[in-house]
């Protein structure tokens, strides 16, 4: 076992400083192309969003409080990773675990939050079915879900090799992208909250 | 040694700035809406301003963009893609606006 | 159990049985002979499990050559079919069956010869050209290779099983959506885009970290080939507009999967909204297609010209004007569907534009020749081919970049001929002409110049026959994916002229086949034994042919631009001690993602979704299983690194 003060940087390799590297970077590239992604159905959804076909539209449907509420929960499941990252470049393992646990929790709850939203307005017939406002929208939302599902299975899947041996080079590296991409799924729903709830009162 | 972001990579602070600066905006973009009356179109713009603004902040105090050494290629990549995200999601809005205009039928024929 | 798979999907007409029949045999053919050769184990490890991105690109290229013979064919039964079918006669083909043909051969050419060429060649020389021993991840590249693979099958597995689409390779809404074609076809198109499309994307991603982050040391900016900077600029346009492409597909899927109304007429849903989106990942992908070409000929017109390459600086900045300006045209694909003047206007103006860092590049090739002392080899015929071709197809798009122009225009056959002429002339001549040039450093032996020569002149041949009668057709009033036209257009003898060039291009491409089986007979004659057949430029040129697997025994170290060039002019090789090398081990997890992809977008297609969900889980546990592999590197000591060398009798 390493020396527990000494953090798994600053005891890299040449060869693995490069590997370390490109790899953030690649990732980061990676979640560029995921932005743009979720640009082309942001682009659907404004282009979409009065085909409500005479039925209920935006203003109606959307429960403003509950995405708050979804909001606050996921910032603070960000903020939990961050920390996560913090720690885990200083080679703590107990907090690393414990931070990243935090987010677990917190976005798995965002995460039922958010299908429960989903759910209530399939229960009251208004699926994506009915219309193109309706499809964008859960096409939009469901798309962030999954992300955020795959997140989660993501977290516990890294989360092993550091329970079990501790934070090396090897796991740093793709905690770091982890944190990486839940702080993405943060800055998209950012735009969620914005464009679909908070605006959803603009004809 | 890997670039650490000029230390914010082993620090709280920027973490719990970037926490403090979301709640701020989300907290202000969510009173706009609820208790203040302003016409669409100047909500439109307040909402999407904060919306960068929080963008921008979380960019920097989680993502710590900006931050890397030089070259400054996350900086770089990412301002390529902002740049052609507005022109997808911009050009896209004034396409089908025209579209509509012309060739759509009225709602109600659809 | 099934799905909606039954005994139904097995009916085909005579011809596609044929065609199916034949494919079949084929393969059989093939593995027999592998099976005769006892060659498979040879063939899991050497090349399927391979990461090493010289195999990777190598196998792209046989997939790309493999689909451009089906391409091909596609090509020669629809000119057969449009000479045949005039007037009283209906030619030999139904008419839903053309239209998978049409839609089988643009979808085939564009995504998998056209990105395959492109990526294979890049696979083989980018690394070699900066300095590396590979790209940034080769694992992933082995992952890109095999959804890339997987995207193909399908057009090959829907001969046999059920039917392609018949929408066209661009697959508008409504005709693609679930009302008008509910059948298997347009989910064929689907899941082989998407899933190819993915490849492409982390290809993408892989290129371009490695451009940016492995280039040996005193490689700066400013001393990379322009191969380099062309793929760079390529790179940014695969990452920016794949994305694109793939959430357009996804929600076509969706409409199609689960009922939701994004581009369905009717319901709120919005076609023109599905074709805004193709076009705009659709022009940067041409630009894609066309760009890395350009860095092929930026590479070797110097080097056959024995001059160096005129106007670097303004070739790079070229290639950048026209990345970037390749955004901003993309209304142009849709000039008719009616966003009005002004809209039109602007996309118009911008198109026009982008023609002209272009031109700057031709320009600078031509004059990177003039003076020169010229050597004709092969690859320099296909450049002269493309100068012929790529400009008179490329103004005739400027033509068309004028909306009241394109309003004549748009979906006729002069639009085909434009298309076919930068295509052709410019991907696949370029393609051919890098494939020629390259070929030994990858092989160890030059390819026959005599057969290349035939070759060429059977494509270029071949190409007018075959296109230039279209140009006219368009003006005469001919729309493209005609099944049947009255004889008193008076079109019949141009299409006849066209079917022509058709036979003149397979025979180019059967002189093709010969210079392969030739060259591979007499390869002992034309062995490349220096490593540098073609007193070259840069630094693939100073690698044994073939290359060793782990690239340079030393990464190079460079001061000047044409690395190569400068070193073999002050002739001196400093002789250093031999180091380890880290290189990556085969992995298997690209070729079981690729096969449980094709195996799941298969059961999506045919509603067997136990099957689906299956295939995804698989993937998913093959990517955990695969990071959690904490040694997947494997290190070459330096002492084998020298009995390498020496053994080699590698002096450099």
């Amino acid at each position: 076992m390493r020396d527990a003060k000494v953090s798994p940087h600053q005891v890299m390799s040449h060869t693995d400083q490069g590997e370390y590297s490109r790899t953030i970077f690649g990732f980061w590239v990676y979640l560029l192309t995921d932005f743009m992604m979720f640009a082309a159905l942001f682009a659907v959804y404004v282009v979409l969003r009065k085909n409500t076909l005479n039925g209920p539209g935006p203003k109606e449907l959307f429960d403003l409080r509950s995405a708050l509420v979804q909001t606050l929960v996921l910032l603070f499941g960000t903020f939990f990773v961050g920390m996560a990252g913090v720690y885990a470049h200083r080679n703590k393992r107990r907090k690393t675990l414990l931070y990243f646990g935090l987010t677990f929790i917190l976005n798995s709850l965002f995460l039922w939050l958010m299908v429960s939203d989903l759910r209530r307005l399939i229960e009251m017939g208004q699926t994506w079915k009915n219309s193109g406002f309706l499809s964008a929208y859960f096409t939009l939302v469901a798309t962030f879900g999954v992300h955020v599902a795959f997140a989660l299975l993501w977290t516990i899947v890294l989360l092993v090799p550091v329970l079990r041996g501790g934070i090396e080079l090897f796991s740093l590296r793709r905690l770091v992208c982890l944190r990486m991409f839940w702080q993405f799924l943060n800055i998209i729903w950012i735009f969620i909250f914005s464009i679909v709830y908070l605006l959803r009162g603009i004809p | 040694m890997i670039d650490t972001h000029r230390g914010w990579n082993m620090s709280i602070k920027p973490t719990v700035l970037g926490l403090f600066f979301s709640l701020v905006a989300i907290v202000a973009s969510y009173r706009i809406v609820n208790h203040y009356h302003f016409s669409n179109h100047v909500l439109v713009w307040e909402i999407l301003i904060l919306a960068c603004v929080q963008t921008t902040l979380q960019l920097i105090f989680f993502l710590h963009i900006g931050l890397e050494a030089r070259p400054r290629w996350n900086t770089l990549m990412l301002l390529f893609m902002i740049f052609l995200m507005f022109v997808l999601v911009g050009g896209s809005i004034w396409i089908m606006h025209h579209l509509d205009y012309n060739v759509m039928p009225p709602l109600d024929q659809l | 159990m099934f799905g909606r798979l039954g005994e139904l999907a097995l009916k085909h007409d005579w011809i596609e049985y044929a065609a199916g029949l034949s494919m079949v045999l084929g393969g059989m053919g093939v593995c027999a002979w592998v099976t005769y050769q006892k060659r498979w184990k040879w063939l899991w490890k050497e090349y399927i499990t391979s990461v090493d991105h010289k195999k990777i690109g190598v196998m792209y290229i046989f997939v790309a050559v493999i689909m451009l013979v089906k391409g091909l064919i596609d090509a020669l039964m629809m000119r057969t079919q449009q000479a045949l079918s005039v007037g009283e006669s209906f030619g030999y083909l139904g008419a839903e069956h053309f239209q998978q043909i049409f839609t089988a051969h643009g979808t085939t050419m564009i995504f998998f010869v056209g990105m395959g060429a492109v990526l294979g060649i890049i696979n083989v020389i980018l690394p070699l050209q900066i300095g590396a021993r590979d790209m940034a991840f080769p694992v992933l590249n082995s992952i890109s290779f095999w959804l890339f693979t997987a995207g193909g099958l399908y057009i090959l597995i829907s001969l046999i099983i059920g039917v392609f689409a018949g929408t066209g390779w661009s697959a508008y809404p409504p005709l693609a959506g679930l009302k008008y074609n509910p059948g298997v076809g347009v989910d064929y198109w689907i899941w082989s885009v998407q899933i190819s499309g993915i490849g492409s994307l982390l290809s993408g991603i892989n290129f371009l970290v490695t451009i940016l982050k492995m280039r040996c040391p005193g490689m700066t900016f400013k001393k990379m080939p322009v191969f380099v900077w062309a793929v760079l600029a390529t790179m940014m346009l695969v990452i920016a507009a794949f994305p694109i492409l793939t959430a357009d597909i996804a929600m076509l899927t969706t409409d199609r999967l689960l009922n939701t109304k994004i581009f369905t007429a009717g319901s709120g849903g919005n076609p023109m909204m599905f074709i805004n989106l193709f076009w705009a990942w659709g022009h940067p992908e041409v630009y894609i297609l066309i760009l890395p070409i350009f860095g092929i000929f930026s590479e070797f017109v110097p080097v056959f010209s024995k001059k160096r390459l005129f106007g670097y600086t303004s070739m790079v900045w070229a290639l950048f004007g026209i990345t970037f300006v390749s955004f901003l045209v993309w209304l142009h694909h849709f000039f008719t569907m009616g966003a009005g003047a002004n809209v039109n206007a602007f996309f118009g103006i911008m198109t026009m534009i982008v023609a002209i860092p272009t031109g700057v590049k031709v320009f600078n090739w031509l004059f990177t020749m003039y003076r020169g002392r010229i050597d004709f080899k092969t690859p320099m015929l296909w450049f002269m081919g493309f100068v012929v071709i790529f400009v008179t197809g490329g103004m005739t798009g400027v033509m068309m970049s004028i909306p009241a122009i394109d309003f004549q225009m748009h979906n006729s056959l002069f639009l085909v001929a434009h298309f076919h002429s930068v295509i052709i002339g410019g991907t696949l001549f370029g393609f051919f002409g890098g494939f020629s040039y390259w070929f030994p450093k990858i092989f160890g032996f030059t390819l026959d110049e005599k057969w290349g020569a035939r070759a060429f002149w059977c494509w270029l041949i071949g190409f007018l026959l075959a296109f230039m009668p279209l140009y006219l057709l368009g003006f005469m009033g001919a729309t493209r994916r005609l099944n049947h036209y009255e004889a008193s257009n008076g079109w019949q003898p141009l299409f006849i002229v066209a079917s022509l060039g058709a036979v003149v291009i397979i025979t180019g491409v059967v002189s093709q086949c010969i210079q392969v089986y030739v060259s591979i007979k007499k390869r002992r004659e034309y062995r490349d034994a220096t490593g540098d057949p073609w007193d070259g430029r840069t630094l693939e040129w100073s690698t044994p042919s073939p290359p060793l697997f782990y690239n340079f025994a030393h990464i190079p170290e460079v001061s000047e631009r044409d690395a190569f060039w400068e070193m073999k002019q002050r002739d001196t090789w400093p002789k250093k001690p031999y180091e380890d090398i880290h290189m990556p081990k085969n992995s298997s997890v690209g070729f079981v993602i690729g096969m449980l992809s094709c195996i799941g977008g298969f059961a999506f297609v045919w509603h067997i979704f136990w099957l689906a969900i299956v295939c995804i889980c698989g993937i998913i546990l093959s990517l955990i299983i695969r990071l959690g592999n904490k040694h997947p590197h494997r290190i070459v000591t330096a002492r084998e690194v020298e009995t390498i060398e020496e053994g080699k009798g590698v002096l450099k």
